[in-house]
């Protein structure tokens, strides 16, 4: 028999007993709690809707200036194009490679920059374009341009990270090859980027592919 | 109910078998309404469409289909607030939007032209007037006004969408009349009890319990289907806060349902104690998966700083057990996997067994060739595993010719072995199906016993019929051998016993139906005091008794 039957059922209940009161007051709490677990929760989602939208500024910048910057009187003249990389400038070595800061910067700010390279550009455009005042929306600092997103480094959260992305032959078992744009980096040609950001736990969001 | 409208359909009165329509009776398709087509036009309307006291007319539907459109505008109204969701659909949306008006401007104008047949409006002067100024018709006028508004009215966009939020009180038009008959219900019982009945099965439950139930299983699909839709990078990268309000609802519905269940279960039979019966309920599974619904968030938002949860979301898919509770199949399978739990075991043991053993030879074998492949006996327990399971990937495979000898023999034991568990399985549930297919016609015997079908029976009839999933021609072919097991007995009884003894076939009948009637007043009487005058007083002998008890056991 169903224990809730042979409850006293009383014809004239009005008052709350303690029990009664005591649930509501603990249901109004947790509520409290999921609240504002949830309100922490969508504060955090939305850092991570401004990081992307700090990435879709670049994709979009990459995508308007890529034709533009190959014109005889491009203005930007650190991020213009039609240049052949020389040695010393051009393509990644491994020793550029590996010049990378440990804590994954592409473009320290300390650089020297060097013309018609990544590092050169970028230094321009944080420096005397709207990208001034980008903000990551994590740290409030302007954001980072980082090798790569890493979820146990929690330090590049809301940082950046610029691929370059290779196609191979037609045929080959893997269609591209990814790899970070460096400070060092060539730009004198035309470039396939990857555009990804750091979300709140660090992990990657890919925001976009452009061409440069 | 509406006298001019004729008679209730059969199931709700007493009926006897032989007049009985099976599709009324399991509620398929009731029997013919009994609606005049002689009334005049607006109680004929009235009788079909809105008179919710004729079993058989379309009011129950137009109700449901309705209240699934007021889900859906629910839905599509959340869905608009999203412009990645509303801006390619667009179109879509405003023809949704503009059907969903035509229906419930449909439904609002017949309610009103009705109004006079209706029992809540007819005694006043104006049955109109009396239903336009009726709660329900306001919140009807509300739901569908802005949009004919904004036609007359220059009105601004966002306005308008708040306007049309309004058609969210149309919700109460289901949930108001389910509440009053919970009220009823539960008059005068404690909030606790209120609690139960609503979380619980029981009597007091009512159709308030019924869409309290719809209501999580509603949340549980949608948050499981986000959570599958998360992990589409092109979804999540356009819907990630909305998902994020999402669950952070879901946890807020489901924890709330969480604390209810703890609280209210003291009510339920061999739950009573404030700590020990909680505690009882807290370690059942259903409770367990509840709370293992709701924990990955709380860990996730709480820790995220210390440790790297995000693996936990995906457990955010237990959510989808939430819906075995109020699924019978499910109980169905526990209780024939719990029954069949030491054939199963043993079943597993000896696979286990066996893939030990193998995957100790294919080690043997094959180690010197292809020290790579199979490197060490955990690496060739996985290649004895996929091979006896017949998956056969390729990426690891004998060389020698005993290993290839051996996994031909391991090919072939394996399609016995890992289909025996499938089998018994298989087997347990016709036998678990079979079993109370039997006791729905020991239940429909006792029944139809009486030669007729109350409503309170015909609502049993229904009820199993639709757990055990019977058709029609079951329920009919087991209704036919009950008649002709009535039969038999009522010939048997008018015989007398030197005719009966006669013919071996009616001896057999009549022994069955003695033996039954001994089960029966075994089932019935105490067996204590049974056994005090029997044995006690020396009323049986030693034979009778033994013969008893065997017929008992």
């Amino acid at each position: 028999m169903d224990a809730s039957n042979k409850a006293p059922v009383s014809a004239n209940r009005s008052a709350w007993t303690q029990g009664e009161l005591g649930f509501l007051v603990f249901m109004a709490l947790v509520l409290g709690l999921v609240t504002w677990l949830g309100v922490m929760s969508y504060q955090q989602a939305m850092k991570t809707e401004g990081t992307k939208r700090n990435g879709e500024q670049w994709a979009a910048w990459f995508a308007q200036e890529s034709a533009k910057r190959f014109e005889p009187a491009y203005p930007l003249e650190a991020c213009a194009g039609g240049f052949k990389a020389t040695p010393e400038q051009g393509t990644p070595t491994q020793t550029n490679a590996l010049a990378a800061p440990s804590n994954s910067e592409a473009a320290p700010a300390s650089a020297t920059p060097r013309t018609h390279t990544w590092g050169a550009c970028l230094s321009w455009l944080s420096t005397q374009t709207e990208f001034k005042d980008m903000r990551n929306p994590f740290t409030g600092k302007p954001p980072r341009f980082v090798t790569a997103c890493n979820p146990s480094d929690y330090s590049l959260i809301g940082s950046i990270a610029i691929d370059k992305v290779k196609p191979n032959p037609p045929g080959s078992a893997i269609a591209a090859v990814t790899s970070p744009l460096l400070a060092t980096d060539a730009i004198g040609e035309k470039l396939q980027l990857k555009i990804t950001v750091c979300d709140k736990g660090s992990y990657p969001v890919k925001v976009a592919e452009t061409e440069f | 109910m509406d006298t001019q409208a004729g008679p209730p359909a059969p199931t709700q009165k007493t009926m006897a078998i032989k007049d009985i329509d099976i599709k009324s009776l399991i509620g398929q398709d009731p029997k013919k309404v009994n609606i005049s087509a002689d009334l005049p036009m607006r109680k004929w309307l009235y009788a079909w469409l809105l008179d919710p006291h004729i079993v058989g007319n379309h009011q129950k539907a137009i109700d449901k289909w309705i209240g699934l459109l007021i889900v859906a505008n629910l839905l599509a109204l959340i869905l608009e607030q999203v412009p990645g969701i509303l801006e390619p659909n667009a179109r879509w949306f405003h023809f949704f939007d503009l059907f969903s008006i035509g229906v419930f401007t449909i439904e609002y104008v017949l309610r009103l032209y009705l109004a006079p047949e209706d029992e809540e409006f007819k005694a006043s002067k104006n049955a109109r007037l009396a239903y336009f100024r009726s709660p329900y018709a306001i919140i009807d006028f509300l739901a569908v006004a802005p949009f004919y508004l904004q036609a007359l009215l220059p009105m601004d966009l966002r306005v308008l969408r708040l306007l049309r939020l309004l058609r969210i009180l149309k919700i109460f038009r289901i949930l108001i009349p389910a509440y009053r008959a919970f009220a009823i219900k539960n008059e005068g019982r404690s909030f606790r009890q209120k609690i139960h009945a609503l979380v619980f099965n029981s009597e007091y439950g009512g159709k308030l319990r019924e869409l309290f139930e719809s209501f999580i299983a509603i949340w549980v699909l949608i948050s499981v289907m986000a959570v599958i839709l998360e992990s589409v990078h092109s979804i999540s990268y356009l819907l990630n806060v909305e998902f994020v309000i999402l669950d952070s609802v879901a946890v807020a519905i489901f924890t709330i349902e969480y604390c209810m269940r703890m609280y209210a279960c003291v009510e339920e039979p061999g739950f009573e104690g404030a700590v020990s019966g909680r505690w009882k309920q807290g370690k059942s599974p259903s409770t367990v998966i509840d709370l293992l619904a709701i924990l990955p968030f709380f860990l996730e938002v709480l820790l995220h700083h210390l440790i790297d949860l995000r693996f936990l979301r995906v457990f955010r898919l237990i959510r989808l057990l939430k819906l075995t509770r109020s699924n019978d199949a499910t109980a169905t399978l526990t209780k024939v996997i719990a029954r069949e739990w030491p054939v199963i075991a043993a079943a597993g043991f000896i696979m286990v067994l066996l893939v030990v053993l193998t995957a100790s030879l294919g080690y043997l074998f094959e180690h010197e060739v292809q020290p790579d492949k199979f490197e060490n006996i955990p690496t060739a327990i996985y290649w004895a595993v996929i091979t006896l399971a017949s998956v056969g990937y390729g990426d690891i495979s004998p060389m020698t010719s005993a290993g290839r000898s051996m996994t031909v023999v391991l090919a072939f034991i394996g399609i016995g072995i890992f289909a025996i568990p499938a089998a018994l399985l298989s087997s347990a549930f016709s036998d678990e199906l079979h079993k109370e297919r039997e006791e729905l016609k020991k239940n429909l015997y006792d029944i139809l016993k009486d030669g007729v079908i109350d409503p309170e029976e015909a609502q049993i009839i229904r009820h199993e019929a639709r757990r055990l999933h019977l058709s029609e021609g079951e329920i009919a072919s087991l209704i036919q051998l009950v008649e002709h097991d009535l039969d038999k007995e009522s010939q048997l009884k008018s015989l007398p016993i030197h005719t009966i003894a006669e013919k071996p076939e009616l001896a057999v009948e009549h022994y069955k139906s003695l033996l039954s009637q001994i089960r029966q007043l075994a089932m019935l009487t105490d067996p204590v005091a049974f056994d005090a005058v029997a044995i006690g007083k020396d009323r049986l002998s030693a034979s009778e008794a033994a013969l008893w008890e065997r017929i008992k056991a």
